[in-house]
């Protein structure tokens, strides 16, 4: 690299692998479990973990990657860049599966997938001087896997939210019913792949699969990446933290526990303002797809929750992280006793600058069974001190 | 409208596209698990034949109280005319995880009862070590139960009194008139012979008598001054009356819903009054009516003709067993007695529902999730 002045390094780098893992919530025999004692009559209790799964086998993965490391302009800027593609094969995946067998999902190698990303970092420092610098890190990321091949038929009851490997589209591909309103007694109708509707009190059958049931993407953001800077004046030090999460959709949570289920209803409350906009009479059907209390049923409501209806872009960015600090100058400090002064505030998980979606729904927060929201992380506020003697 | 109110207006279907039945799964749990048991457990190591033998013969009889259940719930009742072809269940004998599971017919269902719990009395203790695990008087009990539904009286008398030959004694509820202190559990329940229980999803402790059941109990019967408690002690409260037996119990949703002794003498007392002898039927009932009244209360019945020693015995199976969900499958096998075949009517946020003798509505819908599944399932006619 000699004659080349402002590149100061340049690493290539490649590997490939492959490797095999062995199925961990699944097994091709029967595994039991000694593990208590009946307080009523001391007797042990015996449970069957795992049945024998006769058709589990390996996982196998094959990964290639390629690398790449350059530092430039005396290492004032650096950049790192991956591709790597990854073929795995007999992929674990835990199916919804007939209970009447026993098992309500078991694990099975069921897809052949594809996947390939590549990942790439940026760091600098535009500004470097005696009293001022300046130094960013851009990161950005892209993965997508696709399933190539799936062995095991798809149902509307495997498919519909259960994230099942689906051939053609990408792991974690999302399906949800077509959404037909609410008829005039105020429940979920959805069409059928001839547009034709189907109400609450119409059982699906076999025939109702994945061709009548709407693609809308996948719920793991593809992109995702960071930005992170940190600003230096003299002494003090401030440094920016922000992630970003794209490319993917999250389903608003609809109400799911309706006040008279299973006749009565007591406990928490949980997100139920949607309840609000309810149909109430006939005609509301015009303006709100969220269905009536009045002969509301487990279909009404699960149709909704799982329509293209509640369907909504996930992007968004959030500040991770803000902290501040000082470096008392040595002119400051006792000589004798102390040899360096430090002092900083931090603030973590600030939450979001920016989402797409304008129901004021954090995405990546998201508990779509539940009648409530998983808790983002806390906000932290941290004050240090830091002294050498 | 929801599973309970679903179910409580017999509609044609109570589960939504997929969801689970929790009857369905946790019987079908239980026959998994024994089916392991009876693959496995004469091969395995370690304990002795004789030990081994009883352990297969305890999953056979699990096995066959789950199949009553289901075949009971999901099928039509027992018909001898039409069982070869009505749909039973799917029957699963092995752990495959993969066979079909095309509903075999009522008759496939109830000979596989039979069979395997008379495989299984060989091998089995007179008495268990506790009523949750089968024994000889358990496999005579549900043989007795099972050909009760079957109406091959002769057979269920033999099994009853075989049964009641190795268990009889029946609690006395006299000593709990004043004070329920010292209420036996479950589990040292005399009168428990095979422990079985509700599934557990829905709370029974919260489902309203009917009044025809409470006029018929009267105010001085102990199984109502004990068992039955208004609808504002239970939580949440309702109006009317509910069941409160479980809740002497440490198990305070815990239902007994498997084969006990006054079942044993009341199949007795049925087979009896069916075969002419109001006597013995007579004698049973006030056996048990003796148990069940404070001495100074205590009137003997006095049914004359064998007829009315039948009403007798179906009104008193109505009150040693309400609150416990089996009057359900009586009403389900009496509809095959002219006398006895009833049209119900409920009446639900003001609309009135039917419910005809021998209606299909008395099966159960099997939950459309299995059915999308496994599509060689087939729905019961609605």
């Amino acid at each position: 690299m000699q004659g080349i002045s402002w590149m100061d390094a340049l690493d290539i780098r490649a590997t490939y692998g492959t490797g095999g893992s062995v199925p961990l919530a699944g097994n091709n025999v029967t595994i039991l479990q000694l593990n208590a004692t009946d307080p009523s009559t001391q007797l042990p209790i015996g449970t069957i973990t795992f049945p024998a799964n006769q058709q589990l086998g390996w996982e196998l993965t094959k990964t290639m990657n390629f690398g790449l490391d350059l530092r430039m302009l005396k290492n004032r800027l650096n950049f790192t860049a991956d591709a790597y593609t990854k073929k795995s094969s007999g992929i674990m995946v835990s199916l919804p599966y007939n209970a009447t067998y026993g098992w309500g999902s078991l694990q099975f190698n069921t897809a052949t997938l594809n996947s390939y990303g590549m990942e790439f970092s940026i760091s600098g420092k535009p500004l470097e001087e005696k009293n001022w610098s300046i130094s960013s890190v851009f990161n950005f990321a892209y993965g997508k896997t696709k399933v190539t091949d799936s062995r095991y038929k798809n149902t509307v009851a495997t498919t519909v939210m259960s994230g099942t490997p689906v051939e053609g589209y990408q792991l974690g591909a999302t399906f949800v019913y077509r959404s037909a309103g609410l008829d005039d007694k105020g429940q979920t109708q959805i069409y059928d792949r001839n547009n034709k509707i189907i109400n609450n009190t119409t059982a699906l059958t076999s025939a109702f699969d994945i061709k009548d049931l709407k693609y809308v993407g996948i719920r793991v953001a593809p992109y995702h990446g960071g930005f992170f800077n940190n600003f230096r004046y003299k002494s003090f030090d401030l440094g920016v933290q922000m992630t970003y999460y794209m490319g993917h959709i999250f389903m608003k949570p609809a109400v799911t526990n309706y006040p008279n289920f299973q006749g009565t209803y007591y406990g928490s409350l949980g997100r139920q303002k949607a309840l609000a906009d309810r149909w109430r009479e006939p005609g509301d059907e015009a303006t709100t797809d969220v269905p009536g209390l009045s002969n509301v049923n487990f279909n009404s409501i699960n149709r909704y929750a799982n329509s293209d209806k509640l369907v909504r872009d996930a992007d968004n960015i959030r500040l991770q992280q803000i902290s501040l600090g000082y470096n008392f100058p040595q002119q400051l400090l006792p000589k004798a006793v102390i040899k360096s002064l430090n002092i900083s505030a931090n603030a973590r998980n600030l939450g979001i600058l920016w989402r797409a979606n304008k129901d004021g729904i954090d995405p990546e927060y998201v508990n779509a069974s539940a009648n409530y929201s998983s808790l983002p992380p806390v906000t932290s506020f941290l004050f240090n001190i830091n002294a050498t003697f | 409208m929801w599973i309970s109110a679903a179910v409580y207006t017999w509609q044609a279907q109570y589960w939504g596209d997929t969801q689970g039945d929790i009857d369905w799964e946790k019987l079908y749990k239980v026959i998994y698990t024994v089916n392991e048991v009876i693959a496995g457990v004469m091969d395995s190591k370690n304990g002795t034949d004789a030990e081994k033998q009883q352990l297969y013969a305890e999953a056979l009889v699990h096995r066959a109280y789950a199949y009553w259940c289901l075949v009971n719930i999901y099928g039509p009742q027992y018909d001898s005319a039409t069982a070869a072809k009505d749909l039973g269940v799917p029957v699963l004998l092995t752990p495959d995880l993969y066979a079909p599971l095309n509903r075999a017919s009522v008759a496939v269902v109830y000979d596989r009862i039979i069979t395997d719990l008379k495989a299984a009395v060989d091998a089995l203790p007179n008495l268990p070590d506790y009523n949750t695990r089968p024994s000889k008087a358990a496999a005579y009990a549900m043989l007795a139960r099972t050909y009760l539904m079957t109406r091959d009286f002769t057979n269920a008398r033999s099994y009853a009194e075989q049964a009641l030959a190795l268990q009889n004694k029946l609690l006395d509820l006299r000593t709990y008139a004043n004070s329920v202190t010292g209420f036996p559990y479950r589990l040292v329940d005399p009168e428990v012979i095979f422990s079985k229980i509700n599934a557990g999803a829905y709370p029974f402790a919260g489902i309203q008598i009917d009044t025809a059941v409470l006029s018929l109990l009267g105010t001085k019967d102990l199984r109502y001054t004990l068992f039955v408690k208004p609808g504002a002690s239970f939580f949440p409260a309702f109006t009317g009356f509910g069941y409160w037996r479980q809740k002497y119990s440490r198990e305070t949703n815990t239902v007994t819903q498997g084969p006990g002794v006054p079942e044993m003498m009341l199949i007795k007392a049925e087979c009896a009054a069916r075969t002419n002898d109001a006597a013995t039927a007579t004698t049973i009932l006030n056996t048990i009516r003796g148990y069940r009244f404070r001495t100074a209360d205590y009137v003997a019945l006095t049914p004359g003709t064998p007829q009315q020693a039948l009403e007798a015995v179906v009104n008193e199976r109505k009150r040693e067993f309400f609150g416990t969900g089996l009057r359900w499958f009586d009403q389900k096998r009496l509809n095959k007695d002219a006398a006895f075949a009833k049209t119900v009517v409920r009446r639900f946020k003001g609309v009135d529902y039917t419910l005809e003798p021998n209606s299909n509505r008395y099966t159960y819908p099997i939950g459309p999730k299995y059915i999308l599944l496994n599509p060689e399932i087939e729905q019961s006619a609605r």
